[in-house]
This record gives C-alpha cells, sequence and structure tokens, in this order.
C-alpha cells in the first residue's frame, strides 16, 4: 500500500470492515440533505491524512502501513465526534407532531364518508350493533344458566342424593325426595361424606304476625347443619337451627312482617307456635334450584307431628344434601351407593339411591318433585351456539358491506399515494376508520341492551340486570335479585 | 442570539467562509484554521457552526462539484450573505474599538 494509492482503492479500504459501521452509523444520525456533504469531508480528510502522515513517516521511517492505521483512527474519532445534538436534531423531530395532525384528518375523512352515504353506514353500524347485541344478551342469558349454585362457597362438594323408584326390575321415576334416614346413614357408613342437610318443604301455610297475615309457601325444615353446607349471607343475628321452633327469615320477610330488619329474638307465629327468629340473611338469589323465604328447623318436626319418624323409612319427602369431602366422580359414589342400597334392601325395596352434584342439578336434572322447574342444558347449549352464529353473520356483514364499498375509496387511495403516503399510513388510515365504526356500534350495542333488557327478563322469565351483566364481566359474585 | 453578539468559533468560522469565498466548505475551512492559527478543530464542530450561521441567516450554501479526493461526493460551498458581510464588519469595528482602550495594543494607522 503506497502513499498515492488511488480513490477506488481508498474506498474500497473504507467501505472494507473496519469502517463499514462507521458509515452506517453516521447515514443514520446525520440529516439526510447533509449526509453527502459530510461524508465527502471526512473522505478528504482522511485522504490528506494518509498524505500528510506517509510523508511524515518518510523522514522518520515510519511504514506507510501505520500511516493508513493511524489515518483511519483519525476517520473513526472525528465520525464519532459527529454524534452531537447539533446534528444529530437537525434531523425532522417534529415528525411525532405531523402524526397527531394526520389522524385528525383521518377522522375528518372517516366522518365524511359516513356522512356522504348515511343509510349505508347506518345499516352497517345498526347492523353490527344488533348482532353484538343479540350476542350480549344471549350469552348473558347462558351464563347465568350456568351461574346456578355459584355462590354457595362448598358449591363443588355438595351432591344431592335421589331415589330411583323401581318396581322390581322395571324403573318407574327419579324422585328428589328422600327418606329421613338416609342422610345421617350416609354420613355414618361412607367417609367421604362429611356431613348433611336435609330439607323438608312445608305446604302452604299461615304466617302471622301482629296484623300482618299472610300464606307462606316457601319454607322448609331445614338442619341446622345446612348453614355449614350453603353460604348464605346474614344481616343481622346468628344462624341457629338446633333447636326446634327456630327459624332464619330472608330479608324481604323481615320487611314484609316487621318492616325492618334487626328483628332477632322477635317471633312469628305458624299455626299457632310461636318461631323466634335468630338470624335474617338476604334474599335468596335468583341463580340457585333452592329458593326459600323461611328455615325453620329440622327438629321442629316432631313437635308438629307425633308420628313422624326421623329414623325411619316411613316416607321420602326430604330433600338431601350432602358434604363430601372432594368433589366426588359421581359415578364412583353411585356405584358405592348401589351396593349400598342392596345392602339397605330390607328397608327401600328395589329402589336405587342416586346421588348427583348440586351444581348439575339446574341444568340437567328432570326428575319428579325437584325443588322447582329446572332448566335445559341443551337449550343452553343452542343458545350459545345461536349466539355465535349471529356474531359471526354480523362481523360477515359488516366484512361485506365494507368491500362492496372499497372499490369507490380507490381513487382517493391512489392520490394519496401521489402525494406521498406511505402504505403504513394508508392501513393506519383505514383501520382507523373501521375502529371509529366499530366504537359507534359498540355504543349503540350497550344502548340496545340496556333498553331491552326488560323485555328480555320477560321473555326469559328469569331477572336478568345491568348489574348482573357488569359483575359477570368483573367477577363471579353473588347476583342479586334487582333490576 | 442577540443581534451584535456571535459566538468566538462561529465568527472565526464567518470569517473563513468570508476570506475562502469559492473555496469554502467544511474540510477547507478546518484546514485553514489549522494551518493558520495552528488550532486543532473537529470537522464536526465546524460544520455544526456552518448550519448555525446558515439558520441566522449569515451565509448560503449551495451544492459544489464533486472531486475525486472526496470520493465523487459533492461539496456545500458557503457564501456569506450581506447580513453576514454586515455583521463581520460590525464586530471588527467593536473589537477595534476595544482595543483602542488598551495601551499595550496600540495599532498605527487604525
Amino acid at each position: 500500500m503506497e502513499a498515492g494509492t488511488s480513490v477506488e482503492d481508498v474506498r474500497f479500504m473504507i467501505e472494507g470492515i473496519p469502517a463499514s459501521w462507521a458509515w452506517r452509523f453516521l447515514k443514520v444520525i446525520c440529516p439526510p440533505h447533509l449526509y453527502e456533504e459530510i461524508e465527502g469531508d471526512l473522505i478528504q480528510k482522511f485522504n490528506r491524512d494518509v498524505k500528510n502522515f506517509s510523508r511524515a513517516s518518510d523522514t522518520s521511517k515510519v511504514s506507510d502501513a501505520s500511516a493508513l492505521r493511524k489515518a483511519k483512527r483519525r476517520l473513526l474519532w472525528n465520525v464519532i465526534r459527529f454524534f452531537r445534538p447539533g446534528i444529530v436534531l437537525r434531523n425532522k423531530v417534529s415528525f411525532e407532531l405531523n402524526q397527531l395532525y394526520m389522524i385528525r384528518n383521518y377522522f375528518t375523512i372517516a366522518y365524511r364518508h359516513l356522512i356522504k352515504s348515511k343509510t349505508f353506514s347506518f345499516i352497517n353500524i345498526f347492523g353490527l350493533a344488533m348482532g353484538m347485541a343479540a350476542f350480549l344478551l344471549i350469552v348473558h342469558y347462558v351464563r347465568f344458566e350456568r351461574s346456578y349454585e355459584d355462590f354457595h362457597k362448598n358449591a363443588d362438594n355438595i351432591a344431592r342424593v335421589t331415589l330411583d323408584i323401581y318396581k322390581g326390575p322395571e324403573f318407574v321415576l327419579a324422585d328428589c325426595g328422600m327418606y329421613p334416614r338416609i342422610g345421617p346413614l350416609l354420613k355414618d357408613k361412607f367417609p367421604e361424606v362429611l356431613d348433611f342437610a336435609r330439607l323438608s318443604l312445608i305446604r302452604k301455610r299461615v304466617v302471622l304476625r301482629g296484623d300482618q297475615k299472610f300464606y307462606e309457601s316457601r319454607m322448609y325444615f331445614a338442619d341446622s347443619s345446612i348453614l355449614k353446607l350453603f353460604s348464605f349471607k346474614t344481616l343481622s343475628g346468628e344462624p341457629d337451627l338446633s333447636n326446634p321452633f327456630q327459624t332464619i327469615i330472608t330479608k324481604s320477610i323481615a320487611h314484609k312482617y316487621f318492616g325492618r330488619t334487626n328483628v332477632v329474638g322477635e317471633s312469628v307465629e305458624i299455626e299457632n307456635k310461636a318461631f323466634t327468629i335468630t338470624a335474617v340473611v338476604d334474599d335468596v338469589p335468583e341463580n340457585t334450584h333452592l329458593k326459600f323465604d323461611f328455615l325453620i328447623s329440622h327438629s321442629t318436626i316432631l313437635k308438629f307431628w307425633d308420628d313422624y319418624d326421623e329414623n325411619g323409612f316411613n316416607g321420602n319427602d326430604e330433600l338431601t344434601y350432602l358434604l363430601m369431602a372432594a368433589p366426588m366422580d359421581m359415578i364412583e359414589f353411585n356405584a358405592k351407593l348401589k351396593d349400598f342400597s342392596l345392602a339397605i334392601k330390607d328397608n327401600i325395596g328395589d329402589d336405587r339411591l342416586v346421588a348427583q352434584s348440586m351444581k348439575d342439578i339446574h341444568l340437567y336434572s328432570n326428575k319428579s318433585f325437584e325443588a322447582e322447574p329446572n332448566g335445559n342444558a341443551q337449550s343452553v347449549y343452542f343458545l350459545m351456539t345461536i349466539a355465535v352464529f349471529i356474531l359471526f353473520i354480523a362481523w360477515i356483514n359488516y366484512i361485506n358491506l365494507s368491500t362492496a364499498r372499497a372499490t369507490e375509496r380507490a381513487r382517493e387511495v391512489g392520490i394519496r399515494k401521489v402525494m406521498g403516503s406511505q402504505k403504513r399510513q394508508l392501513i393506519f388510515q383505514f383501520l382507523s376508520e373501521s375502529t371509529i365504526v366499530t366504537l359507534l356500534a359498540s355504543v349503540l350495542c350497550i344502548i340496545l341492551v340496556y333498553t331491552s333488557l326488560p323485555l328480555f327478563t320477560s321473555l326469559t322469565e328469569k331477572h336478568l340486570s345491568m348489574d348482573i351483566l357488569l359483575q359477570l364481566i368483573f367477577s363471579k359474585r353473588q347476583l342479586n335479585l334487582s333490576g | 442570539m442577540a443581534k451584535e453578539y456571535l459566538g468566538e468559533f462561529e465568527e472565526l468560522v464567518l470569517t473563513m467562509v468570508a476570506a475562502l469565498q469559492e473555496d469554502a466548505y467544511g474540510a477547507a475551512i478546518s484546514d485553514e484554521i489549522e494551518t493558520r492559527l495552528r488550532r486543532e478543530v473537529n470537522l464536526s464542530a465546524v460544520h455544526v457552526t456552518l448550519y448555525r450561521l446558515e439558520d441566522k441567516g449569515y451565509v448560503k450554501s449551495s451544492m459544489g462539484g464533486g472531486t475525486n479526493e472526496r470520493g465523487g461526493r459533492r461539496k456545500r460551498i458557503f457564501t456569506i450573505t450581506s447580513a453576514g458581510m454586515a455583521m463581520l464588519r460590525a464586530m471588527k469595528e467593536s473589537r477595534v474599538e476595544l482595543w483602542k482602550l488598551v495601551p499595550q495594543l496600540k495599532m498605527s494607522g487604525l
């Protein structure tokens, strides 16, 4: 490498490995309109340096290679020195601000387009909103149906024992009413049964308090263990059903008879007998199959009917719930129950005990003498499918309509491209237009859902309130009977 | 920046632009300063100063020809504007006025 190196050689060396990153670095930090002259100056300096250092080396016998190295070092240093505010800030920093104005332009254009074909836009937005609203309402309902018994803390561990009645080998019907003796028996014989609770429906009776006199039909005799199985929200008092003639009432009952809820210790009269109120609990929500107004201590039954045999097999009409140690596999447990049923053949004849998980009751149980008419899992599945389809159709409809109009925008896109629009910007523009339409549709959808909720409630005959919708979104809490 | 106030380096570069006339571009100015004043100046400092002067309107620039030495890249030639010339004149006068006050710097014929 002689001192008088040609331009090509110099260039080659510059674009060689050590310095190439330097030029790329320079290109990044320099404003584009200044890059060429800066690069040229640096190259010129480099060449002069090579000449100067070589000349010096001639007199001091230093090799040309070292001159080159020194010049290169100088060059790199010079390049680095160009990384300074005076250079870097000369780049178009105002690019950010530009973006904001562009977005404003997009909104203006989007608005103008929507206004230009009002009918079309309306169909588009309304179609989307309707689809979303229908979907929301159906999903609302489905989630509600699926949320039965969710608020009980032990819901997963509770099972109900029912009786399958056989005449010989022939199945007659499934009866939800159970013999009263079964509860305690199962607790004894099966270690996985931790506790049991029996509820016995009290047919319509008159309840009296002062001059308030009403027929009540949602009353049950209940074991005190029911408080361990089910989770009730106590408003006042300490729930206690251990002694005869004790009762727990709900909030609405308290208001109905007393006008207030702090009525612990007071009493109501049923069948000429006084019952002491031990606690007032919150009203039973809509999403449970066991709805009651009064819970009366089970031990009171004996006081009513002398011939009630708590430990016998006289009649089966008590709902019996079991608290299991862990969520049981019902098939496994039912196999055990089948054997157990054979063991007590003398008492129950050909009938068999069958258990089901409490959470399955509302959607899957269709036995006789249920606590209340149940829902249908199949309908729920169908509804869900329909909801998804509706949404799908709404999407496709929107895409269809938008695509049909796409060609109208072709000219606009062409002009924008000529004006120097980047592909990225065009994409962003049309995406933002879609976003605006979707947002408008969402707002409309929420309005539609809110206003049609009363109509929907009467259709489904279940009380679905707006706050249920919100609660379902945010948490799986106890649903209140309101709206 | 106030009207009659130019930084020391800016004044230097502006003077060189006026002096070099057609050859006033970054690398040349930098070399001239180094040879004449024996003062190490970095190329990037000169460039930045030139751009600042252009922002202030004391110089204007245009692209010139490329040479082999520069690997074919064109140079940006700076020329002083009338505003810049007026600035130089003003600065020269104010300097001289002040130096006249210093007895050791008494110049003859000024």
